[in-house]
C-alpha cells in the first residue's frame, strides 16, 4: 500500500494505492494517522487506486475518521472502485460518507 | 515465489493447498500464493475478490483470536482452496480453541461514529461473501468451510 497527502485549499487529501489488507495496514496504519492527523483539517481520501479492502483496512479508516473528528475536522471516502465500494458500504456507509467523485466529497466538506 | 519458512503450498488440478503460521506476514505470502492460483483459474472479478477477502479475514480472525497469546510464527494455518463448476470451496484450519463462526453473534452495525468500533468486522465479511459456511472441530481442530458463488 502506497499513500500520498496533498493539500486541496484548506483541505487535507490523502491518496490510497493498493491493498487495504491485513499486511498492509499493519506496516502504514500509524504512519498515515501520523501524517494526517496532526493536520487536523477535513479531509477527502480518494481510493480510486486501492484494489482490495478487509476488515483491518476499514479500521485504519474509522481510526483516522475517529482522531479528526476530535479535532472537529471530518473525512469523505470517494473514488471507491465498485467492489470495494461494496465492501465498505456494508460497514461503514452510516459511520463515513463515500461519494462518487472528488468534487461530490468538497462538497460535503463546504456545506 | 513465496518464502518457504512462510508459507508452503501445491497445486493439485483445480486445488490450491496453503501452509501458513500464525503471523501477517506469512498471511501475506498466503494471499499471494492465493491471488496467482485464483487468477489461473478463470474467475470472474467479484468471485476472485470474495475469496480472497474470505481468506484474508478467516486467517486474521486465526491469528489474532486462535492463537492470541502464543507465540508468533510457530503455530500452523492450513487452508485448501477448491474450485469447483459453480462454486469456490475454501477450509481453513486450525489449532486454536474450539470457535465456530457459524454461531459467533455479529456485533450490530453501528450508526454513528460514536458508536463505531473497530473489531467484529472480519466476520461480517465472511457472511456477505459466502452462500454457506460450516465448522466442524476435527482431532483438536477447527476446520471452517466457506462456500462462494464462482
Amino acid at each position: 500500500m502506497e499513500y500520498e497527502i496533498t493539500p486541496v485549499g484548506a483541505v487535507t487529501r490523502l491518496c490510497l494505492r493498493g491493498r487495504l489488507d491485513s499486511a498492509n495496514v499493519e506496516a502504514m496504519h500509524s504512519q498515515v494517522l501520523d501524517a494526517i492527523v496532526p493536520l487536523g483539517r477535513h479531509t477527502v481520501v480518494d481510493l480510486s487506486a486501492v484494489s482490495f479492502v478487509a476488515s483491518q483496512g476499514v479500521r485504519m479508516l474509522i481510526s483516522a475518521t475517529h482522531a479528526l473528528r476530535q479535532q472537529n475536522a471530518n473525512v469523505v471516502l470517494y473514488g471507491a472502485p465498485p467492489l470495494v465500494a461494496e465492501s465498505l458500504n456494508l460497514v461503514i456507509k452510516q459511520i463515513i460518507p463515500m461519494v462518487a467523485t472528488e468534487q461530490e466529497a468538497l462538497a460535503l466538506l463546504t456545506t | 515465489m513465496a518464502d518457504p519458512r512462510l508459507c508452503v503450498s501445491r497445486v493439485e488440478d483445480d486445488c490450491l493447498f496453503v501452509g501458513i503460521v500464525n503471523d501477517i506476514a506469512s498471511l501475506d505470502a498466503g494471499q499471494r500464493v492465493l491471488r496467482t492460483f485464483l487468477a489461473d483459474q478463470g474467475l470472474s472479478k467479484r468471485a476472485t475478490f470474495q475469496t480472497e477477502l474470505a481468506f484474508e479475514e478467516l486467517v486474521t480472525n486465526v491469528i489474532r483470536h486462535a492463537y492470541t497469546g502464543r507465540a508468533p510464527s510457530r503455530y500452523p494455518i492450513d487452508a485448501v482452496v477448491r474450485v469447483e463448476a459453480s462454486q469456490i470451496v475454501l477450509t481453513v484450519e486450525d489449532e486454536g480453541p474450539p470457535f465456530d463462526p457459524v454461531q459467533a453473534p455479529e456485533l450490530p452495525l453501528a450508526t454513528s461514529l460514536e458508536e463505531a468500533k473497530v473489531g467484529g468486522l472480519g466476520i461480517r465479511f465472511i457472511r456477505a461473501a459466502a452462500t454457506r459456511i460450516a465448522h466442524e472441530r476435527v482431532a483438536h481442530k477447527n476446520r471452517v468451510t466457506v462456500w462462494l458463488s464462482r
